[in-house]
């Protein structure tokens, strides 16, 4: 019967040893607008991202700052009612310049992710 | 400095939740489908009445642990998005926050009141329908907080219905068989006709679990995985294979009890076996319920395969993701003798990432003499890096390792496994 159980509890142990230590995240950035990496002009009056999961909005949140690093957007970051994996913030009046994007959301299957990408608004 | 925990304290929560939750409703299906009318068509009141009483604690300890799983569940997460204490959260209102203000919480609110309302109708018979209702939506209602429920497109509705049928296929089977166990034992050497009724009655719901977990569990796995090379070529596929074979092993041992045991059920040595390897069904199922906490806190390959380009169909292709960087490498072709490969280095935003310099290694298993192969990648105009003289000695699994150096100068190092077959 010990053996037994010294058999059972190896095999545990050994189950656990191979499963993985960390976490991965979900939601990634399927796309946006203005797109990632682009010049554009006018100036867009909002970012929009589109995300490959459903989110959270009262944990997912989107910064736009200039290349001084101060803040741009208008306003909190807003989950489009009839998508949620699009969220939209929007944006002051934008003079020409280099702007970082960065957003940090959470999946409905609560999973926390974040990345940046950066568009150019020009003359 | 930091180190890593040996594994991802939301396994086990994970795995004692699910467990726990098929526990109490297999055990609440077992008593209305099977025990009840087993003891009723062997005369044996007095019986049902003692199974009974011994099953409810089964069902009760089973809801209690779903509870306290839950709530560490909800607790860890709250630590998790906050990036604070368990106790901080606690005392400052981010689990509140969590559980009234996200799906994963609402879900977890209607779930602990299903919990409560089978608790206190479990003791009366005459409410059996609102029992399995209950604990079938008790069960089903971990869909839509998992990988199922997160799609954003109108085909996630399939996948979410059928991991709701799989979750209820799986709790009917394995979360009932501590229950067929327990009445095996109650009733060996006393009463082999109910034995006899309740293996009868166990069987086709058994084989009906099974179907609908093979069938639901291949859809699944339509919508997690990118293709069958996944469960070789990626952790989450290989813990999906492992899955797989803990079932395979169940179906089988399910086979013996249901074609060589069940027929010989008035000996009470079969039941005794019949009851031995119902526990090792339920042994095997606790495995399958450590793989099941794991999986969802992993990334299916279908979230991080978007391959940046046409790859060729006789081209090995293994894709690579770390909080630093990701990485596409295509292997062309993906065979034994001469080949050539490409890199491509992205954010996680899918945007080029700007490497210094790379170094690409591949590695023939730990028991192959033939030697690793390095190279130093020639970047390509559209950012892409190119590995030409590739000359891949033997077929398997090997690893291929790549060493990024940033422009800040420092070192991510990708690796993952890449299956090269043999050239007929």
């Amino acid at each position: 019967m010990t053996s037994r159980i010294n058999l059972i509890v190896t095999g545990f142990v050994g189950t656990l040893s191979i499963l993985p230590a960390a976490a991965f995240a979900h939601a990634h950035l399927d796309h946006s607008a203005p797109k990632a990496g682009t010049a554009v002009s006018p100036a867009p009056k909002e970012v929009v991202i589109w995300f490959t999961e459903a989110l959270e909005p009262k944990f997912s949140t989107v910064e736009v700052r200039d290349a001084k690093g101060t803040e741009v957007q208008s306003g909190k970051a807003v989950l489009d009612p009839a998508n949620h994996a699009e969220l939209r913030v929007p944006l002051k009046s934008l003079p020409p310049g280099t702007y970082k994007v960065i957003w940090r959301v959470l999946s409905v299957d609560t999973h926390r992710t974040q990345g940046d990408f950066t568009f150019t608004v020009g003359r | 400095m930091k180190h890593e925990p040996v594994i991802d304290p939301l396994v086990p929560v994970r795995t004692v939740h699910f467990a726990a939750t098929a526990l109490a409703a297999g055990t609440v299906s077992f008593l209305v489908v099977v025990a009840e009318p087993a003891f009723a068509a062997a005369g044996d009141a007095n019986g049902w009445k003692a199974f009974q009483r011994a099953a409810r604690w089964l069902a009760w300890s089973g809801l209690a642990l779903a509870a306290a799983s839950g709530a560490a569940w909800l607790i860890w997460l709250a630590s998790d998005i906050y990036g604070a204490s368990l106790v901080y959260v606690c005392v400052h209102g981010g689990a509140l926050s969590v559980l009234t203000e996200t799906r994963f919480g609402q879900v977890a609110i209607a779930r602990l009141a299903l919990a409560l309302l089978i608790g206190i109708v479990l003791p009366w018979p005459s409410t059996r329908w609102l029992q399995l209702l209950a604990a079938a939506a008790f069960v089903g209602l971990l869909a839509p907080i998992g990988h199922a429920g997160a799609s954003a497109s109108d085909a996630g509705n399939m996948h979410l219905g059928s991991d709701i049928l799989h979750l209820l296929g799986a709790a009917a089977w394995l979360g009932a068989l501590p229950a067929l166990a327990l009445l095996l034992h109650l009733v060996r050497g006393k009463a082999p006709a109910v034995a006899a009724a309740a293996a009868r009655r166990f069987s086709p719901l058994g084989i009906a679990s099974v179907g609908i977990l093979l069938v639901t569990g291949i859809v699944n796995s339509w919508y997690l995985l990118s293709g069958p090379s996944n469960l070789i070529s990626t952790d989450y596929g290989r813990l999906v294979l492992l899955k797989i074979g803990m079932f395979a092993a169940m179906v089988g041992i399910a086979a013996v009890n249901r074609y060589r045991l069940t027929p010989r059920l008035a000996a009470p040595s079969a039941v005794r076996a019949l009851e031995r390897n119902s526990l090792a069904e339920v042994c095997l199922g606790l495995c399958v319920f450590l793989f099941v906490g794991a999986l969802g806190t992993m990334e299916p390959p279908v979230h991080n395969h978007i391959p940046t380009e046409q790859i060729p169909p006789d081209a090995a292709y293994v894709h690579i993701h770390s909080s630093e960087a990701m990485a596409d490498v295509i292997i062309e072709p993906g065979r034994t003798g001469p080949a050539q490969a490409k890199v491509l280095l992205l954010r996680e935003d899918f945007s080029v990432f700007t490497a210094q310099g790379l170094k690409f290694v591949l590695t023939p298993q730990a028991t192959s003499k033939v030697a690793s192969i390095t190279r130093t990648p020639e970047r390509q105009p559209d950012g892409s890096w190119k590995i030409d003289r590739l000359n891949i000695a033997e077929p398997g699994v090997w690893t291929v390792t790549l060493t990024i150096t940033t422009t800040g100068g420092s070192a991510i190092v990708l690796d993952a496994p890449v299956v090269i077959e043999r050239t007929k």
